[in-house]
């Protein structure tokens, strides 16, 4: 058990330094998928017949998308390159984060900032010819500005020697950078199975996904990270 | 002590403690006061009278906003009228967990009276579940399609009831284990949660005075894209400050 006395390295030594080992490969996993994913949707797609989720699609839809893609090519490279990069070094940062590490992760962070920014970049250039209308903006811009916050938190816990906090924040961080998992997953799933229409889907997709991502990081925080510490602690 | 030192570590300016103190003041008010206008919405939508929020909706942003075509009152006077008396329950329950709320977060109450965290605590608990069943007794008679919005804002309010009820199990559990970090982790998560509703009407008269050509149904949908992560987050926040105390040295 770790007193206020004893520090955050101490904290982190009775705490968290052996964490589930089974976590890093799910967070790994969830990375190789989600990366592509995203590659997939946002360039791959519009040069190679590799849709995955064509079946999901239709012609208008996917001739729509293709034009977006060309009017604004260089918005959804740095999209799909920040989220590729950020869900690459997520499992590091979390591991050291989780290890009691001091190791700062600009990268992973900068990632996290750089793909926010891209998102808001597409959400202004698209407009509201943007599958989901103008209410899609809301997300793009809610989304960057959350992500944006979530980053400034991780820094916030390092400025005051908080490594919990920090650790807590990456994890969040690394939980919207997954969004796209879920929301990609979930699109033909209301499509199939609640009969929605595409553009009902993917706001309800976009609506649904993140929250649920920061639950299951939540979970993994309280549930999974923190239950060593808490043995014997009573407040 | 006063609660604001026994909140925050000595170490911390004056000023910040003040700010904090002030901004903690203003948060618990409007939370009550918002609780007030909840709990009288559909006890007024009953009697057929305009309920307060309406009408302060109307006089902050415009009348047609609040009462034209695409705002909540025309749009779902029959379903709300089908749906009565689960909606009746689902606001009143929750208005009185949302003024509840904020006062279960003071570190002096939880410390100085603890029955009396208790026994709020076990208020807002059942009331907060009270209110989730009631929801999703309002979902399970109204098809999607005919829920304000649409499928995605329907499809949203059973991700947060179902959200709520996890997170009010969660902490409940934990409570029961006497094991208060994970109980205040969860409630965290759970109120942060319940902000969604004030939240969403904090939205709706923003986005109504800078989108005046949206009709309320569109900002209603807009805000609901990011409304959950934004008040998630905003209990997360205040765990955050909560346990630097106990984090930092």
């Amino acid at each position: 058990m770790s007193s206020r006395a004893d520090g955050p390295a101490s904290e982190l030594a009775g705490a968290t330094v052996n964490p589930r080992p089974g976590l890093r490969w799910f967070y790994i996993t969830i990375s190789a998928a989600c990366t592509a994913l995203i590659v997939n949707q946002f360039v791959l797609r519009f040069f190679l017949p590799t849709d995955l989720l064509a079946a999901f699609t239709t012609a208008e839809i996917a001739a729509h998308d293709a034009a977006a893609f060309r009017a604004r090519w260089p918005v959804f490279f740095l999209y799909a390159l920040g989220s590729t990069v950020a869900l690459l070094t997520g499992p590091q940062a979390i591991a050291d984060n989780i290890a009691g590490r001091r190791t700062a992760h600009p990268v992973f962070l900068g990632a996290c900032l750089g793909s926010a920014a891209a998102g808001a970049g597409i959400a202004a250039s698209l407009g509201a010819e943007s599958l989901g209308g103008s209410a899609i903006l809301f997300y793009w811009y809610g989304v960057a500005l959350l992500w944006s916050f979530s980053v400034g938190m991780v820094y916030f816990g390092r400025a005051r020697r908080s490594p919990l906090v920090a650790r807590d924040w990456t994890l969040y961080s690394y939980a919207i950078a997954a969004a796209p998992l879920t929301f990609y997953a979930t699109v033909p799933l209301w499509v199939a199975a609640a009969h929605m229409d595409r553009e009902a889907a993917y706001l309800t997709g976009a609506t649904i996904g993140l929250p649920a991502h920061l639950l299951i990081a939540h979970y993994v925080i309280v549930e999974i990270l923190d239950r060593p510490q808490r043995r014997g602690s009573n407040n | 002590m006063s609660v604001a030192a026994e909140r925050f570590p000595p170490s911390r300016s004056s000023l910040e403690r003040r700010a904090s103190i002030a901004l903690w003041a203003v948060f618990s008010a409007a939370c009550c006061l918002y609780a007030v206008a909840a709990f009288d919405y559909f006890i007024s939508f009953a009697a057929g009278r305009d309920g307060l929020w309406l009408r302060f909706m109307a006089r902050l942003v415009s009348h047609d906003y609040a009462y034209g075509a695409g705002s909540v009152h025309v749009d779902q006077e029959r379903v709300y009228a089908e749906a009565l008396r689960f909606l009746v329950m689902h606001t009143t329950m929750g208005a009185i967990a949302l003024a509840l709320g904020p006062f279960q977060f003071i570190a002096a109450i939880r410390r100085r009276v603890p029955a009396l965290h208790r026994t709020m605590g076990r208020i807002y608990l059942t009331t907060v579940v009270l209110s989730m069943f009631a929801g999703i007794g309002y979902l399970s008679m109204t098809p999607l399609a005919r829920i304000y919005s649409g499928a995605p804002f329907g499809i949203a309010l059973w991700g947060l009831d179902f959200m709520v009820l996890f997170t009010a199990w969660r902490a409940y559990s934990a409570i029961r284990q006497r094991d208060v970090f994970r109980h205040q982790a969860w409630m965290a998560f759970n109120f942060g949660l319940v902000l969604s509703t004030p939240g969403l009407r904090f939205f709706w008269v923003v986005f109504g005075w800078t989108f005046p050509q949206l009709s309320q149904a569109e900002t209603n949908l807009g805000t609901t894209t990011f409304l959950l992560p934004l008040v998630i987050m905003t209990g997360l926040v205040w765990l955050a400050i909560q346990r630097r105390p106990q984090r930092s040295p």
